[in-house]
């Protein structure tokens, strides 16, 4: 049983050229649309044109793919051509100034609105204080003011005459009036006014007192008098204001008057100005002349000057082609929808409605609101406020200290906006399962998942194709075009990227990174087109930048730190192959696996697994060779043996089953006593039956070898065993090509463990003969002799412990009864 | 340029930087004493001397007076007050109504302090006692312009006004101004009324100032003979005044003595600059204009015996 070593074409499916019609992109026509995608693509028609709830998208798939790109891509020609959104604006509530009203407008009025509402309250601001400022009304106002200070005066004047008559003074103290004799145009002396008679001084004190009687009557009207003064003040001022503003909001009740809301809304603003034009005046003559200025008290507790009387355009789609696309790349809670802003005045956090701010939702309502799933996820409180508007069809703008209740400050209670948006989440595979298996509302609420593939099949046409995408990418970032030399470089690089020669990667992020470094490049030389050599430039320089970690694990082989052989043959020890990823560069190391045995209780030890550095699927492939060994040896007997495997000078974690063909040879190897080729490394998964199974990574494991061979000195019986079923990955380095094409190095496709035994140890692995025994000098032979030697000594140590008292513990080991 | 009845008899503006006297630039106050008490009165008066004091680049010195009336009444056996705000009354006592002094002193120093960080002037405050009149003079010396809110004082209601202020203006080392209800400082004219005498030439420099200060028109009330010869007044006013004036200068050729009286106490805007000696005004009439005025006023007078 011989395996035949893979011929070099095997190991490199080119891409042939000589089917391309073209020279360079140039004359390639751009893709309108994604290619081997069309499965998402369907789904997100289907998703973004039904009308009913729930039908959100959920647009999976690899990072990288080009998911958002399309997507963005996709609803934008859709919603060009879908009607634009009315424009929302928040006005004051004048009855309940902490709940802003919001209301919807045509297209493009708000910023009408809001330009008319301005203009209107400028005309005010200057209006206003003119009309008050008239012959007019400062005649008016000097009248009642007179009037009120004449009646006061003469309460005064008259009581002030009765007393002076009397030679008696009224005198203002610091709280109020008192009378006192006078005596030389001043109060009378206490001494003086004890010398006066007695029927004087009783004289004087009773005019007091009378005179006190009735000053006391007048200091009773006076609140009276004020109060009426102030309602005759004030009705002179609506009168005033009124004649000065209805003309202005008139004409705004004309222009837009006809929207639902506006007209009530103007009124109701006429009135409170009318109520407070004063006060809303004083406050802002005092701001402008001495900073921020505490609110009258007509004005505490609402919206400070006339900005009560702005309009808050939240949105606007005034100039605008259809409906919006919305991208948030940053859908934090308030990002999303909305938030109440605060300003400092006076060392307070004050808020008003002109302070609240559209979110993501908002911008988005009426046309497609695209997120990143992860994002929105990681935001705290983000995903709940996004499936809370979903569900309730309204965008309700809350912090998150309000939604957590944890915070009472005084703030705003902004009135729901109803929301009508396609909201297209963008993510990994992995969290549109997570969230369908744990969230139960994420089903109803994204019922369309769009789910983009990573791969195409790698056919003549589908190389054609790729070639457009290729060229339409050049284009759209402005690279130069790419000649077909070039374009099929990067297509073989696709098919190693997909990791199957068969296969074309659909990571276009990946190979546009290569188009614009190749691009580089051939900037570089000065060419101007990108050619096959600027493409390998480009992926040797990007390896050249990642593998410093490669190249000091090499070295660490090299200088016998990490102990692997690449010539001679060892009994147990076998070279096994893993790849090491870090960060986006991937590289094959070897590591020598060892497997030792002796007799036991049928164990086999991984000891990664013992010392928690090995993974499930790796002693899930020692559990299955174990059974391996236990199926097809000495069936008979009890699998007597102890046998330890371990990943020598391994101090990371292992994980994956493509050692375990490797441990299978190792441990048959031991048990065989017969030693294996060290210059040969082996790869693949074995199942119980003992055929090699398919693993990942197959190129690097292999390139990994081959450097290290290459470093030592090639020698021509070197090589790695692959499972068969790898033969369509392989995608392999040209120099790993042209060492096989020399017959310097070999790759042997194993089908069988019988196989891959054979040609470890050179000796056949042997097949049962119709007696059921193995040939002599095969390996099973000798494996399966060692077995029964193992199960006869355990049978003897048996004897002995019911002679003796003596019990082996599962491990092999011996312990003594107590 | 002659005119007949009321109106204007012209007008000229400013046309150069050089005062009659080179005397641009210069203070005609050292210091502005303003008199207060917590009244709405006193804080408009305190508003207008501290905008005097800002323009003058003087000293704003605040003084509370303790009257001695009102504590001679406090100790008065029968001694009742009735309260504004509850309109109750109460026995006045002499320790209640010296706590309520010194409190209303705290107040007023506020204000006080208040307005002159707002002008970014100096100031002093001084608290003293004895009868309101008296203590503002004793506090007053040359060079001074006294301010005081009119009816002034405990027994500042009392009726001859007119005549006790006159009788203050006369004793006071400087002009006086008076201010407060119901006048109210509103931007406006300076007015002088002016008969060419010295006493009116006296107080058109301040006039002059009073108008570059406050940056407006000075308008004069021509009286007596200097209406009659308008060409020379004008000529002589224009030369001493007109080009002083920010916003010019403005001639007022009343129709007669009337109108001449109902245009100084009519006008609602602006200040006054009443030269109480000017020989032109009759018996009583600077008492009445006093009374009646509607403007801040700032008066000169110095009495019989001095030099006119």
């Amino acid at each position: 049983m011989s395996v035949t070593p893979l011929s070099p074409e095997q190991l490199y499916t080119r891409c042939d050229v000589t089917r391309f019609t073209f020279e360079t992109t140039e004359e390639l026509r751009d893709l309108d649309q994604v290619i081997g995608q069309e499965r998402a693509l369907e789904a997100i028609h289907f998703g973004a044109s039904i009308g009913h709830d729930g039908y959100n998208l959920f647009v999976l798939g690899p990072s990288g793919t080009g998911k958002r790109t399309v997507v963005k891509r996709l609803l934008r020609e859709k919603a060009s051509g879908e009607p634009v959104p009315p424009d929302w604006i928040y006005l004051n509530n004048f009855e309940t100034p902490h709940q802003p009203r919001a209301l919807p407008l045509p297209t493009g009025q708000g910023r009408a609105l809001q330009a008319a509402m301005r203009h209107l309250v400028d005309e005010l601001r200057t209006a206003i204080p003119a009309a008050f400022e008239s012959e007019d009304y400062r005649n008016r106002r000097q009248a009642l003011e007179d009037g009120a200070r004449e009646r006061q005066e003469t309460a005064f004047q008259a009581l002030r005459e009765k007393a002076e008559a009397q030679d008696i003074a009224l005198i203002r103290t610091p709280t109020g009036f008192a009378f006192a004799p006078i005596a030389d145009g001043a109060v009378m002396e206490p001494k003086a006014f004890n010398a006066l008679p007695q029927e004087e001084r009783q004289r004087i004190e009773g005019e007091i007192e009378k005179l006190q009687g009735e000053l006391q009557d007048v200091v009773k009207l006076i609140p009276g008098w004020a109060t009426e003064h102030r309602d005759a003040l004030r009705e002179l001022n609506r009168e005033i204001t009124a004649q000065t503003l209805d003309q202005p909001i008139d004409r705004v009740n004309a222009r837009f008057g006809t929207i639902p809301g506006i007209g009530s809304y103007l009124e109701e603003m006429r009135e409170d100005l009318l109520d407070n034009v004063h006060a809303l005046l004083q406050f802002e003559t005092a701001g402008n002349t001495a900073g921020p200025a505490e609110p009258p008290a007509a004005l505490r507790g609402r919206v400070n000057g006339f900005k009560r009387y702005e309009v808050n355009l939240m949105v606007s789609g005034g100039g605008e082609a259809g409906a919006p696309v919305v991208t948030e790349d940053n859908p934090t809670l308030p990002n999303l929808i909305g938030l109440v802003e605060h300003s400092a005045e006076m060392g307070a956090l004050v808020t008003d409605f002109t302070l609240i701010k559209p979110g993501a939702l908002h911008r988005a309502n009426g046309g497609y609101l695209v997120l990143d799933a992860q994002k929105v996820l990681m935001q705290p409180l983000a995903w709940e406020a996004l499936k809370r508007a979903l569900k309730t069809g309204r965008i309700r703008i809350e912090s998150a200290g309000q939604m957590l209740s944890m915070i009472s400050t005084v703030s705003l209670a902004p009135a729901d906006i109803p929301l009508q948006a396609k909201v297209v989440l963008c993510g990994e595979p992995m969290l549109y399962y997570l969230l369908s298996t744990h969230d139960p509302e994420f089903p109803t609420l994204f019922k369309v998942a769009a789910d983009f593939d990573d791969e195409i099949g790698r056919g003549a046409d589908k190389e054609m194709l790729f070639a457009r995408q290729l060229a339409t990418m050049a284009r759209r970032t402005k690279l130069r075009p790419i000649d077909r030399s070039g374009i099929a470089r990067v297509i073989e690089h696709g098919a190693r990227l997909a990791g199957d020669a068969e296969k074309l990667s659909l990571h276009l992020r990946a190979l546009c990174d290569l188009l614009r470094e190749a691009d580089f490049f051939a900037g570089q030389d000065g060419a101007e087109v990108i050619a096959a050599s600027h493409v390998q430039q480009a992926l040797d320089a990007k390896v050249r930048r990642a593998d410093r970690l490669r190249e000091r694990s090499y070295e660490a082989i090299q200088r016998e730190f990490v102990l692997v052989d690449t010539d001679g043959a060892a009994v147990g020890q076998v070279n096994g192959l893993s790849v090491m990823q870090l960060g986006g560069f991937a590289f094959g190391r070897p590591s020598r696996i060892t497997a030792r045995v002796r007799m036991g209780a049928g164990k086999v030890i991984d000891i990664e697994r013992e010392v928690d550095l090995g993974g499930p699927l790796h002693s899930k492939g020692v559990l299955i060779l174990s059974a391996y060994l236990a199926s097809n040896f000495a069936i008979d007997r009890p699998l007597s043996l102890a046998a330890s495997l371990v990943f020598e000078q391994s101090y990371g974690g292992v994980d994956g089953d493509s050692a375990s063909s490797a441990e299978l040879y190792a441990l048959l190897s031991a048990l065989a006593e017969v030693p294996i080729r060290q210059d040969l490394a082996v790869t693949g998964s074995v199942n119980q039956n003992g055929h090699v199974q398919v693993i990942g990574g197959v190129n690097e494991k292999i390139e990994g070898f081959f450097d290290i061979c290459r470093q030592r000195g090639l020698t021509g019986r070197q090589g790695v065993l692959i499972p068969a079923a790898n033969r369509k990955h392989l995608m392999l380095r040209h120099d790993v090509v042209e060492a096989v094409a020399e017959g310097r190095f070999q790759i042997y496709p194993i089908e069988t463990i019988d196989e891959g035994i054979a040609l470890l140890t050179g000796r056949p692995a042997g097949t049962r003969e119709p007696d059921g025994s193995f040939p002599e000098g095969s390996i099973y032979r000798l494996v399966e002799e060692r077995l029964v030697t193992f199960a006869e000594a355990r049978r003897h140590f048996g004897d002995q412990r019911s002679d003796g008292g003596r019990k082996e513990d599962g491990n092999g080991s011996l312990w003594r009864r107590p | 340029m002659a005119a007949s009845g009321d109106g204007p008899s012209g007008t000229q503006g400013p046309s150069g930087t050089q005062g009659p006297s080179g005397t641009q630039g210069e203070s005609v106050f050292r210091r502005v004493l303003v008199a207060l008490d917590s009244s709405a009165a006193s804080d408009a008066m305190l508003e207008l001397a501290a905008a005097l004091a800002a323009a003058n680049a003087c000293e704003l010195r605040g003084l509370y007076v303790e009257d001695q009336d009102l504590l001679h009444l406090a100790e008065l056996p029968f001694a009742r007050e009735v309260q504004i705000s509850q309109a109750i009354s109460r026995t006045l006592k002499r320790e209640q109504l010296l706590q309520d002094l010194r409190a209303q002193a705290g107040v007023a120093r506020a204000a006080m302090m208040h307005q002159a960080a707002r002008h970014r002037i100096a100031w002093s405050f001084q608290v003293a006692q004895g009868r309101t009149n008296e203590a503002v003079l004793l506090a007053a010396a040359a060079g001074d312009i006294i301010a005081m809110a009119r009816r002034f004082g405990p027994l500042g209601q009392a009726s001859g006004f007119g005549r006790r202020v006159r009788l203050i203006a006369e004793r006071a080392p400087g002009p006086l101004l008076l201010a407060g209800e119901p006048t109210a400082g509103l931007p406006g004219p300076i007015l002088l009324p002016y008969d060419g005498s010295l006493p009116a030439q006296r107080m058109l420099p301040i006039a002059v100032a009073l108008a570059r200060a406050r940056n407006a028109m000075l308008e004069i009330v021509l009286l007596g003979e200097t209406a009659e010869r308008l060409p020379e007044t004008q000529a002589e006013l224009g030369a001493r005044a007109g080009r002083e004036c920010p916003r010019g200068l403005r001639l007022w050729v009343p129709r007669n003595r009337g109108a001449a009286l109902r245009r100084l106490t009519e006008a609602d805007r602006g200040l006054m600059v009443l030269p109480a000696d000017a020989p032109a005004w009759a018996a009583g009439e600077v008492e009445v204009i006093l009374e009646r005025a509607r403007l801040p006023i700032v008066l000169q007078a110095q009495g019989p015996g001095a030099d006119a």
